[in-house]
């Protein structure tokens, strides 16, 4: 498939203490929702912060929209295009919600007031009551707080969208509304829109994943479209006698009394012959466990 | 310049601008015009408040960039995304200073007009003539400490502290002011322009430090 890229980065780097973010080339594809998985601390918020301009202190270069570099990203009104939503404190606290409504509008000329609230409306910020823009952001719920953040980013103009944990604090009803959400705001892009998030809730973003990529430790370890993944890695079952067999063999594996389910790469599967075992296409959520097994750092 | 006060505007809530831009200097121009009527010494009321004014502008003003000059302040990310994030931030701070010196030094001139129906007052002026521009020194050195802090109490200790150190320059201040008075409010006004000027700076330069972790 041929893809044209949103970003284009090469010899991102960026050295904490103990921690390197290391990645010698990033694509992210255009018109797609990329989904960024991987372990606490394998340096997602670390590359999405690079890439939304939050953070300039890295190496490299990174190509926006094939139109512009990292640098000239700062200049002029470049990340109008551009939206992004973090964790953790992402408004002043002491800002009210007609602060942010005001505030955004000085920040980004694409930002749509009536679209804004029309969106806190559909999100149900309020719950049931009226909007209250006196209301302190630091006084709602972190579930709440992104759901301002995702109405704030979507009542913009923009070509694409960064977003950080998105899922994290929501709600499983949310979480599936948040789906509707990039679904609904990749479409209207009619291809010219592309979503970047991060996640840690495989499963519930698993529809709306067009393109994975898997980071561990500070590197990308496994990437590309979710429909290719899913032929490249096979779930597999067997019967336990062939465990140790297979444990030679599979990518990884769980084991108990009765048998074993692992990951087996598409190429390996001609040396599982011989052996009682079934084969499934494995979620997105399996093949990140696996690849993030097979990689951690953690002691297994 | 609209574009500057709509941001200052943005930044500031309604309770903020009603408390700082309303109450704050009806209060002294009431507790001062009181003192006029009552032949109270002029210097009593304008040291109360002045030193009320300072001790309020600097606790008020955490609910505009309070903790905003914090190292790795991570509520700056949704600013951090804009373009404009520099250019707002130096139109608040600048129209905050402006406002401050505007505020201190006009509420003085004001009282300077009524105080020609009071000729028994006037020598007063003379001594008091360097309150403004010390307390916008005080004022905005104290802000300049304060925004490196969270939490309302410690802004107040440093308002408190601010206020406590304008009030023991008072006296040797009138006392300078008596005899070298044109050099103490050319010192004063140097003063003011220096620290609005490092205030503003420093505000921009916090803006750039805060895309980098080190």
């Amino acid at each position: 498939m041929n893809m044209e890229y949103v970003i284009e980065g090469s010899n991102i780097e960026k050295k904490f203490k103990g921690f390197t973010l290391d990645i010698p080339k990033l694509n992210i594809p255009k018109g797609l929702a990329t989904a960024l998985i991987g372990e606490n601390g394998a340096g997602k918020s670390t590359l999405m912060n690079i890439l939304a301009g939050i953070r300039l202190d890295h190496k490299g270069t990174i190509r926006y929209f094939n139109e512009f570099d990292h640098m000239e990203r700062e200049k002029g009104n470049k990340k109008e295009k551009i939206g992004y939503t973090g964790p953790g404190h992402y408004y002043l606290p002491q800002w009210t919600m007609k602060q942010v409504e005001e505030i955004s509008g000085m920040m980004f000329d694409g930002f749509h007031k009536d679209k804004f609230e029309s969106l806190c409306k559909e999100l149900a910020v309020f719950g049931a009551g009226p909007l209250d823009k006196g209301k302190k952001i630091s006084s709602f719920s972190d579930g709440t707080k992104m759901k301002i953040m995702l109405a704030n980013v979507l009542a913009r103009d923009t070509d694409m969208l960064i977003l950080d944990e998105p899922a994290s604090p929501l709600d499983p009803l949310m979480r599936d509304k948040l789906c509707e959400m990039i679904q609904g705001y990749l479409e209207e892009g009619n291809g010219e829109r592309s979503i970047f998030f991060s996640t840690h809730n495989v499963s519930d973003m698993e529809n709306v994943t067009d393109y994975a990529i898997i980071m561990e430790h500070g590197q990308i370890v496994e990437e590309g479209l979710v429909e290719d993944l899913k032929e490249k890695y096979i779930l597999v079952k067997g019967d336990a006698e062939d465990k140790e067999r297979a444990r030679e063999i599979l990518y990884t594996i769980n084991t108990n009394n009765y048998g074993f389910e692992g990951i087996c790469l598409a190429k390996d599967l001609d040396k599982l012959a011989g052996m009682n075992v079934t084969k499934e296409i494995p979620s997105l959520y399996q093949i990140s466990v696996a690849v993030m097994k097979a990689n951690s750092l953690m002691e297994r | 310049m609209s574009r500057t006060i709509k941001n200052y505007w943005a930044f500031t809530r309604w309770g903020y601008r009603f408390a700082v831009l309303v109450v704050l200097p009806l209060s002294f121009l009431i507790l001062n015009l009181f003192c006029l009527y009552a032949k109270i010494p002029l210097v009593v009321s304008m040291l109360i408040g002045y030193m009320y004014m300072v001790l309020i502008d600097i606790w008020a003003d955490y609910w505009i960039l309070g903790g905003f000059y914090r190292k790795s302040n991570s509520a700056l990310e949704y600013l951090q995304t804009s373009n404009r994030f520099g250019r707002i931030i130096r139109d608040v701070v600048l129209t905050d200073t402006i406002r401050r010196f505007l505020l201190y030094v006009g509420l003085y001139l004001i009282l300077l007009v009524i105080g020609n129906y009071y000729p028994e007052q006037i020598g007063w002026y003379k001594d008091c003539s360097f309150f403004p521009l010390l307390c916008f020194v005080t004022s905005q050195s104290g802000v300049l400490i304060a925004r490196h802090l969270l939490g309302c109490q410690y802004v107040y200790l440093v308002a408190s502290i601010a206020t406590l150190v304008e009030g023991i320059l008072i006296a040797p201040m009138m006392y300078l002011t008596e005899h070298y008075f044109w050099a103490v409010q050319g010192i004063l006004l140097v003063l003011t322009a220096a620290i609005s000027i490092i205030v503003v700076l420093y505000s921009l330069k916090k803006v750039r430090d805060s895309y980098y972790d080190k």
